[in-house]
């Protein structure tokens, strides 16, 4: 049973700051976008309307919701202004703790495109200042299977496995040896259900296979092994169900 | 017969400060809202619309009352991004833009007077049938001085039935009128004991209690 104990330490979170911003426009290289300094979360729709009967609220309803954003930065990458982009930008998570290093959020957007709001020139003064422009991102939401359509997905690191985080960074950043690109929301879904230090493959005729590294899977001797993972539930002392995991 | 007399000690009362928020999902415990600042309860209706004849005023009506709120914080429980359409794989992946899902939820609002501060007593606000609007948020680079992004949520609710009332999504309790007993048994359902977990009582289950 669990009593509620408010403002325990370590839970006291809070988010802070944007940084990291990638543009993935259709067809070419992806960008890093510098001196992105906000981006303001917009999204149109997510607005409740109520109905009433007999002068009493009867229900509420929500309406469907598109991503939209205004975003401000120093300067900008020319593939903005040229057709529909993906983009991924990050987010920190901090906690009582942590400070701000607690943890972080990388947003990742599809089907953006972009169009001025404000640009603000102005002739030098005794102080310089630096001018800043500001642009309007609108989305068209992707399908996904079973979720309402969504440009939007979010990848929290508090919430992820570490060596799943670090492969998917891989994936949207590049390594030495691949370029960075932007999975596809059916691509990044299936990457994250997918992905697993050990892998359970029933092979159909009852008996199954384990492949994972040598220092989870280990042969005891000829005819027993162990794995030193979690990926069994016991159903009782003599039964267990087997995962990948 | 009873002379009147302003400013008696003890009578200069106010109200201040809020803390304790719970969550409710529609199942599952109660969570803690941590980071939870402030409840701005600002509910539609409750406005009186005057019809004149002659030129006097004739009759004044006022409009039935609904309860809705702007809650914001410096973070919201887990369980709540599900109820306001961000749902999770349960792997560190969310989907923005997904169906909201209704909640019930409590605060506590304290209450003061001259004599012993702010430590007077207190309100506990429970709501019903609460749906979450969408929350736009503002992410800025960090500078010199970093500060925490503020989120806001507005919430709107669908009253429930009491019998010999008017319908309400909104009940307060204020502790300086209710016995300590039922105050107990209140939070006991609300906030959970070592045996039994935190859970928002229905409007019967209160009013039994507060008898």
């Amino acid at each position: 049973m669990t009593k509620l104990v408010w403002d325990q330490s370590g839970l006291r979170g809070f988010e802070i700051g944007v940084t990291k911003a990638v543009l993935y426009p259709v067809g070419s290289s992806p960008l890093v976008w510098n001196g992105l300094l906000s981006v303001k979360d917009n999204s149109v729709g997510g607005k409740s309307t109520s109905y009433f009967i007999d002068g009493q609220r009867f229900m509420t309803d929500i309406s469907p919701e598109a991503f939209t954003a205004g975003v401000e930065a120093y300067i900008y990458p020319d593939a903005l202004t040229q057709g529909p982009f993906g983009m991924t930008y990050v987010t920190q998570l901090g906690n009582d703790l942590d400070g701000t290093a607690h943890g972080y959020q990388i947003h990742l957007l599809y089907n953006v495109l972009a169009s001025y709001s404000e640009k603000n020139y102005q002739s030098s003064g005794s102080k310089s200042e630096t001018t800043t422009f500001g642009w309007d991102l609108a989305t068209t939401p992707v399908k996904i299977d079973g979720m309402f359509p969504t440009a939007h997905l979010i990848i929290d690191s508090t919430k992820t496995r570490p060596g799943l985080l670090a492969d998917f960074e891989a994936i949207l950043y590049g390594t030495a040896g691949t370029a960075p690109r932007l999975p596809t929301p059916a691509e990044t879904i299936f990457f994250f259900d997918d992905w697993c230090i050990v892998r359970i493959t029933d092979n159909g005729d009852g008996t199954w296979t384990a492949t994972g590294p040598d220092s989870i899977i280990t042969m005891l001797d000829a005819n027993n092994f162990q794995i030193a993972y979690e990926t069994a539930i016991f159903v009782d002392a003599d039964n267990y169900t087997i995962s990948s995991y | 017969m009873t002379q009147l007399v302003w400013r008696v000690a003890g009578d200069r009362r106010f109200e201040a400060g809020l803390d304790r928020g719970v969550l409710y999902p529609p199942t599952g415990n109660g969570v803690v809202w941590n980071g939870l600042t402030s409840v701005k309860e600002n509910s539609p209706g409750g406005d009186v619309t005057s019809y004149y004849m002659d030129g006097v005023r004739y009759l004044n009506i006022v409009g039935f009352e609904e309860f809705d709120a702007v809650l914001e914080g410096f973070s919201c429980p887990d369980e709540f991004l599900d109820l306001q359409g961000m749902p999770s794989n349960g792997k560190g992946l969310f989907f923005t833009a997904q169906p909201h899902k209704p909640f019930g939820l409590s605060y506590r609002t304290g209450l003061g007077n001259d004599l012993v501060g702010v430590d007077y007593g207190y309100k506990l606000h429970v709501v019903y049938n609460a749906i979450s609007e969408s929350a736009g948020k503002s992410y800025e680079t960090m500078g010199d001085s970093p500060s925490p992004i503020k989120s806001t949520w507005n919430i709107a609710t669908v009253p429930v039935a009491i019998t010999g009332r008017r319908p309400t999504a909104h009940l307060i309790i204020d502790s300086t009128k209710a016995s300590l007993a039922a105050m107990t048994a209140v939070e006991n359902i609300l906030y959970g004991t070592a045996g039994t977990n935190p859970r928002i009582p229905t409007v019967v289950e209160l009013l039994a209690l507060l008898v």
